[in-house]
């Protein structure tokens, strides 16, 4: 094995620091979601575990946060699962199937892959007004489900399906639903997988879109929760650590356990994209 | 377009019959993206191009373009964002690209920790993080300074001062963003087949001269690639300064994104919101083009 170079142990040092940058603020969280406010910003700072843990869970269940950590969890379930089986259903008809108008279809996907938010959301807002999706969950995944890089992604994958698959289906009597259900779906799992985390951690830290669709407290999601405690004139800091570990711990687990699936699904948009 | 048709698609059994399962298949994403996506697309070009008398729509042409050129926030947020992208964006892709020439080295010590402790700031919430750093960067009692003033420099106003509040969103930016484009870097990196190198090291070329003839020419389309989804991120800018500066101080770090939000939904002000979105599209249209067409003049050179 080839000794590292002086200026490899120099850039040795300064990737460590980088490291170290990277996790300190994961590692502050944790500790000062323990923490009374006082000692959060305390000077000299406090480096230990803090008391009031049960404290800063008593005033995060006061002030809604458990509420908007379950409307979170139900609008990211939800839209993930949803944005897999339409995306699914639709790329697998591009990729294995000869139809008039497929052309224009994809043609249609590939023009509106790049649309950014900005050039929808003023009507969004009024047509959901209008729907009366204003201020419920259901104004926040029904937007999300239109998406035209899950459908791509999805065709992608259906690209590499071997069909004869679905031919011995058919030949055995099963209906093209259930050829997609019980044969298509299952052979692209890997796919469906780095989609469904992507599109989970997209809804799960999404702001924007949530802040102008939601306004009531009981609706919130963590982050909107979050920014209004943040904003707050005197926030209880130790509390508002502690709503951020929150909101940060699920994706944090999942990312330790299914690493590379969080790596593949930004790869993905990369080779594919 | 590719050809993707491997195995025969089914025919229906009559012939003459047309085969309704892809269009049945496709029916809700075409349902869905006609409404929520192609119909409100259209619709905001039409609102930018109105205004709005008493509930009714009044065709105006581009006046309310013609406001935006007259209106200095509109204009600080442009430059704002702009000042953002030109610094951080080559900053940040330049960390991303040390970092990931490095962890590509197969000597490299600890690599696949490396990897994946640069990756985990990339999967926390953008208010998130950015609660914890307006804490972490609060002047008096936060531990930045803290650490500031114990190497024996003065306090610095992170949030509170115009210059230094773009360098502490920029910051955090590039915290949250390094360790992805790193993760991307790489494994284009890991794509250049290493023979070149070996090839190159035989021929008695040096660290900087492998980077400059190989890696970057060879790099350049994931280069390109990050280069765009960095842009778009920098154009698209809100998350982290609602929460960090709320776009103070004296709208030092407001951002087109704020902007728009702040005259479509707080204003209601639909028709100039949408003038504004329509020029944030179009910066995000035509700066992804020029990239895309540096590439192509590049490749074929």
């Amino acid at each position: 094995m080839k000794r590292l170079s002086p200026a490899d142990a120099a850039a040795f040092v300064i990737i460590v620091l980088g490291a170290l940058a990277a996790l300190f603020p994961f590692y502050w969280m944790f500790a000062s979601s323990t923490r009374a406010t006082n000692d959060v910003l305390a000077i000299p700072p406090k480096w230990n575990i803090g008391q009031a843990l049960a404290d800063n869970y008593a005033y995060l269940v006061e002030h809604g946060l458990l509420r908007a950590a379950f409307n979170s969890t139900y609008i990211t379930l939800i839209t993930c699962s949803l944005t897999l089986i339409l995306a699914a259903l639709a790329g697998y008809a591009l990729a294995c199937f000869k139809f008039r108008g497929q052309g224009a279809v994809f043609l249609l996907i590939l023009v509106t892959l790049f649309v950014p938010m900005q050039a929808t959301v003023i009507p969004l807002f009024r047509l959901l007004a209008r729907l009366n999706l204003l201020n419920s969950p259901w104004g926040v995944i029904i937007p999300a489900l239109a998406s035209p890089f899950a459908i791509f992604y999805m065709r992608q994958a259906f690209q590499k399906y071997p069909q004869e698959l679905s031919e011995a289906g058919r030949i055995d009597g099963a209906s093209e639903l259930q050829v997609f259900w019980q044969i298509a779906l299952p052979a692209v799992r890997p796919s469906l997988a780095a989609l469904g985390v992507f599109v989970l951690l997209g809804q799960w830290n999404a702001f924007f879109w949530p802040l102008v669709v939601l306004n009531t407290p009981d609706q919130y999601t963590l982050p909107v929760a979050l920014n209004v405690l943040n904003a707050g004139n005197a926030p209880e800091y130790g509390a508002l650590i502690l709503g951020v570990a929150l909101a940060t711990l699920p994706i944090l687990v999942f990312y330790l356990f299914g690493q590379r699936l969080f790596t593949s699904g930004a790869l993905g948009g990369a080779v594919k994209g | 377009m590719i050809q993707t048709h491997p195995a025969t698609p089914p025919q229906s059994r009559r012939a003459g019959r047309i085969n309704l399962t892809p269009y049945l298949f496709l029916a809700p994403v075409l349902i869905l993206m006609a409404v929520f996506l192609l119909y409100p697309m259209v619709q905001s070009v039409l609102l930018s191009f109105q205004r709005n008398v008493a509930g009714d729509a009044q065709w105006v042409g581009i006046a309310q373009y013609r406001r935006l050129f007259g209106d200095s926030i509109f204009l600080t947020s442009l430059t704002n964002t702009l000042i953002f992208l030109v610094i951080q964006v080559p900053v940040m892709l330049a960390c991303a690209l040390f970092v990931a020439v490095h962890l590509n080295k197969k000597n490299f010590p600890l690599r696949g920790l490396f990897r994946s402790v640069y990756f985990l700031p990339s999967i926390m919430g953008l208010v998130a993080a950015g609660v914890l750093f307006r804490l972490l960067f609060n002047e008096d009692l936060g531990l930045i300074n803290y650490a500031v003033r114990s190497i024996g420099l003065p306090n610095v106003p992170w949030i509170n001062q115009p210059g230094w509040a773009k360098i502490t969103v920029m910051l955090v930016m590039t915290w949250k963003s390094v360790g992805f484009a790193a993760v991307i870097f790489l494994a284009g990196l890991q794509a250049i087949p290493e023979e070149l190198y070996e090839a190159a090291e035989l021929d008695g070329a040096k660290g900087w001269q492998i980077i400059r003839n190989i890696t970057l020419p060879l790099l350049k389309p994931t280069l390109i690639f990050t280069t765009v989804i960095s842009t778009i991120g920098v154009l698209n800018m809100f998350d982290e300064v609602v929460v960090l500066t709320g776009g103070g101080p004296a709208n030092a770090t407001i951002t087109m994104g704020l902007y728009l939000y702040r005259t479509a939904f707080q204003n209601l002000d639909f028709n100039y919101g949408a003038a504004v979105a329509w020029v944030m599209v179009l910066l995000v249209a035509a700066l992804s083009a020029v990239q895309f067409l540096l590439a192509r003049e590049g490749s074929e050179g």
